[in-house]
């Protein structure tokens, strides 16, 4: 197998194990910013997101869920990213006799 | 550190969301001038890493959590532009699909977390590497350093946006300002750790893929000085 097919395909494992295995053990601890907002006394200000009653609305409330939006998330920014730098290097393409 | 609507007025909500469309223009327009095929997958995964790490909180005081931004990760992997538009693409995903961080604040969180965080780290970045040796070792330890501070400065890019057209008031702008940016000095040190140890990896399999790195083979919109 070639090596950067390899390297790559090690990459998806790794941010698959973070996303889908990883973030099982996540703090449900409020982060910095809520944390602050609620010692400081503006929590409060917080409006409801829209989007709250979809499907994946807060990555899921258990484990399977988690790990659904994880493999969802993680399918489409590597798609959208894969998607927007191809067409942004497409016009670089005939530099790309370096390396490779 | 996500803004979820309601902090911030609607109408610096909507300049921010110019900014922030401007910023990606930008970004598009100079990532266009050095991002070649071979750079294009692992532009794609920075995006998916980032995604996967934000899902990750982890414990830093009692009661709080915090969470990897990956600006500097993504903006020294493929370099400024591409890291804004990475931190973009994850921020839009997050707030379209997974209900996190407002829709009214997706601007803001661009500006924070792609301009202030990615950006602005990636230039602190660059401006203490000169003080290093440019080794493989000293890109991983300052890009460590760079992420860590990027986190209390995207921070204070939010006390500043609260201080200015915050919703609420009757709170103390200067308490709020050191909160965060105290609570964001801890979340760092996690910040710190994983970008180096990413960092280290890709450096370690890939030198020349590295946009940061003084190994890098390819083109860069400016001169890395070392």
């Amino acid at each position: 197998m070639n090596r950067n097919l390899r390297l790559a395909i090690v990459a998806v494992v790794v941010i698959a194990v973070v996303g889908v295995v990883f973030s099982q053990f996540a703090s449900t601890e409020p982060d910095g910013l809520e944390f602050v907002a609620e010692q400081e006394g503006f929590a409060g200000a917080a409006e409801d997101h829209s989007l709250d009653d979809s499907p994946l609305a807060g990555y899921g409330d258990d484990g399977s869920s988690r790990a659904i939006a994880a493999v969802v998330g993680i399918v489409v920014t590597l798609g959208l990213g894969y998607g927007l730098f191809k067409i942004l290097g497409r016009s670089n393409s005939e530099h790309s006799a370096v390396g490779d | 550190m996500h803004i979820p609507d309601g902090f911030i007025g609607p109408g610096a909500s909507a300049i921010a969301g110019v900014g922030a469309a401007g910023g990606f223009a930008v970004a598009v327009r100079q990532a266009k001038t050095y991002l070649t095929d071979r750079l294009v997958p692992l532009a794609a995964l920075s995006a998916a890493f980032v995604f996967a790490a934000q899902m990750v909180n982890f414990p830093v005081l009692p009661g709080m959590s915090g969470h990897l931004i990956g600006g500097v990760l993504a903006a020294v992997l493929i370099g400024p532009s591409a890291g804004y538009l990475v931190m973009a693409i994850v921020l839009g995903v997050q707030a379209l699909v997974f209900a996190d961080g407002g829709l009214s604040a997706l601007g803001l969180n661009i500006i924070n977390l792609g301009g202030i965080a990615a950006v602005g780290g990636y230039w602190l970045y660059r401006l203490m590497l000169r003080f290093s040796n440019g080794s493989s070792r000293s890109v991983v330890i300052v890009a460590g350093l760079a992420a860590a501070v990027s986190v209390p400065l995207a921070a204070a890019g939010f006390a500043v946006e609260f201080a200015l057209a915050g919703t609420t008031t009757s709170v103390s702008l200067t308490s709020v300002l050191w909160a965060l940016v105290g609570t964001h000095m801890l979340i760092g040190i996690g910040e710190g750790i994983i970008t180096a140890a990413v960092i280290g990896a890709v450096v370690r399999s890939r030198p020349d893929l590295v946009y940061g790195a003084p190994t890098f083979t390819g083109e860069r919109t400016e001169d890395l000085v070392v």
